[in-house]
């Protein structure tokens, strides 16, 4: 028996101890290298190999009390602050497509979204929510042409099967469509497990970028405008962080052209997806100025405005003036993209106003967790859900401040949508058990230091490693 | 003189903190300064002084991260944060009252009073 196995095997009765199995890989390294340096130690005053190996192990002490202490140590950390965030979220969106959007949006192509729809649509989100939760996030990692493989393939089905609705294809399963609006939600996610996949890489940052456009190409031909910048604010804030921990090797020059790179396929694919360039750009103009075009491209900007001017911070806000525009507020269609300036005209704009600061507490304490993350991959993979939130929310609010420069995707957990509701509580639980389990996950780089190589010449002897 | 390990056991934590406070140290480095800084009447344990370290960081007094040495051995060093260095003022204050009061005690009430 050599030394590294007996050091093995009190580490291992150390690590039987510790009923989370995920713990076991830090504190046995942990423990190996203290047994390696004390070994050393004695050996440096004089002792022999075995002597001081034995001598090693009983500083430590007895491994099953080592083990039975730290096992009160090792435990997944539960995140019911986040999760009692999520579940109130979740609850108050439920309660408003309770009470509004029965018998609404009969023209999506799943037909409407009755109660007994959303009736099964929560149970499943939550349970989504769960599976996610305790599901190991670092399969991002792992597998990282798994979700855009998937991706890809349902975007590829809906275009051969789907219903065209309002030029975009969806995917009909059984009373459920796939919302291709919705969809764009997990690119994100996607491109950071091909993100974390390249770091290190020869070019990995060139590898990035092209992916990155390979999104937008299939955001633009696919999904909507609003997909697409939530994409592109979503992977710039990767790369830049990939970039700043140091994850693509090169100088800081090799980065500005990343960017630059980065910047002019954005623009090419701004311009191309831009086929009807001349509303557009009305469109956007008219955001700013909708006096000069008021019944055309500056109606609804005008009317989303004076909605909210009409609002109270308490209470129903003072009656419209225009009739057309009372018609609209309360038509299905709008409580869908403009929740928020429903809810403050109907009940106060304060309560819009606590909706916008739980997203954003909930925004702001997974940021604070993202960056006390141990690892590359739980600070990647936490990053690229909390930017598509942020992102979402940002295009959801300037929408409902009378700003519809690009069509909202939805309110995470509060506005209308099954796709978007059960998406939403996906990327939240993967995000939560990230926060839960990040603390034990190291990266492989890290990890390759640590094993053995094949062959090792030490004091004179080769050493063989078998198991790596 | 062979100490009562008991005598330790509730400070262990104050010490670890203590010597962390100003430097980054490993599990191996941490056992070895605490025997130094107190002429060898310290010699703690690893098996007790991991569950101690990961409680602390659990505590979030203690943060740790992982350094590649110069033998290819990754080692786990940890420092101090601004909430552990609060508690490490709390805990010696709390120490020296303590301290003081055993040691007038022991001195029959008269160690530090003026005669």
């Amino acid at each position: 028996m050599n030394t590294s196995d007996a050091f093995h095997r009190y580490t291992k009765k150390v690590c039987g101890q510790i009923r989370w199995k995920k713990a076991h890989d830090i504190v046995s390294r942990e423990i190996e290298n203290h047994l390696h340096d004390q070994r050393d130690a004695y050996m440096a005053q004089g002792d022999t190999e075995s002597v001081a190996e034995e001598k090693a192990l009983l500083q430590m002490g007895d491994a099953v009390s080592v083990g039975m202490a730290l096992d009160q140590t090792h435990r997944p950390s539960p995140q019911w602050a986040m999760i009692g965030l999520v579940m109130l979220l979740s609850g108050i969106g439920a309660i408003i497509q309770f009470c509004y959007y029965d018998n609404a949006l009969a023209a999506a192509p799943a037909g409407n979204i009755s109660i007994a729809r959303f009736a099964f649509a929560l149970p499943l989100g939550i349970l989504l929510f769960a599976a996610a939760y305790f599901l190991d996030f670092s399969f991002i990692g792992k597998y990282p042409y798994l979700l855009p493989v998937a991706l890809l393939g349902i975007d590829i089905v809906a275009q051969l099967i789907g219903v065209d609705f309002n030029g975009k294809n969806w995917l009909s399963i059984g009373r459920f469509a796939i919302s291709p609006i919705s969809l764009s939600l997990p690119f994100p996610l996607a491109f950071c497990g091909l993100l974390y996949h390249f770091r290190h890489k020869r070019n990995g940052y060139l590898l990035g970028g092209l992916f990155a456009a390979f999104f937008c190409v299939q955001l633009v031909c696919f999904h909507t405008m609003s997909g697409l910048f939530v994409f592109v604010c979503a992977a710039g804030s990767l790369m830049l962080f990939a970039a700043v921990r140091g994850c693509f090797p090169g100088n800081t020059k090799r980065l500005f052209l990343l960017f630059v790179v980065a910047g002019i396929v954005l623009f090419a694919m701004f311009l191309w997806a831009n086929s009807y360039y001349a509303y557009r750009m009305n469109t956007l103009f008219a955001v700013f100025r909708p006096e000069t075009d008021p019944q055309n491209v500056g109606y609804f900007p005008l009317l989303l405005r004076n909605i909210m001017e009409h609002s109270v911070f308490w209470g129903k806000g003072n009656p419209l003036e225009i009739a057309d525009y009372s018609a609209i507020l309360y038509s299905g269609n709008f409580r869908a993209d403009f929740l928020l300036t429903f809810l403050s005209y109907e009940y106060g704009w304060g309560i819009a106003m606590f909706l916008v600061l739980l997203l954003t507490g909930f925004l702001a304490f997974g940021l604070h967790k993202a960056f006390r993350q141990k690892s590359i991959l739980g600070q990647m993979v936490s990053l690229s859900i909390l930017c598509t939130f942020a992102g979402e929310v940002f295009v959801y609010i300037l929408n409902n401040l009378g700003y519809p420069l690009i069509a909202p995707i939805a309110l995470p957990f509060l506005s209308y949508g099954t796709t978007a509701l059960l998406l939403h509580m996906a990327l939240a639980g993967i995000l939560l058990s990230t926060f839960r389990t990040g603390e034990v996950f190291r990266d492989k780089e890290l990890l390759t230091f640590l094993k053995p190589p094949l062959f090792q010449w030490d004091n004179g002897k080769l050493i063989i490693s078998f198991k790596g | 003189m062979t100490m009562d390990k008991t005598l330790l056991a509730g400070s262990t934590a104050m010490l670890i903190l203590k010597l962390l406070d100003g430097q980054d140290m490993y599990g191996y480095q941490m056992i070895a300064e605490l025997a130094k800084r107190s002429d060898d009447t310290f010699h703690l344990k690893a098996g007790t002084l991991y569950p101690l370290l990961h409680g602390l960081e659990k505590k979030k007094l203690l943060e740790s991260y992982e350094k590649q040495t110069d033998s290819a051995r990754i080692r786990k060093y940890y420092r101090l944060t601004p909430k552990g260095k609060k508690h490490l003022h709390e805990k010696t204050e709390e120490w020296e009252v303590f301290s003081h009061a055993i040691h007038q005690v022991l001195k029959g009430g008269l160690c530090c009073e003026h005669i």
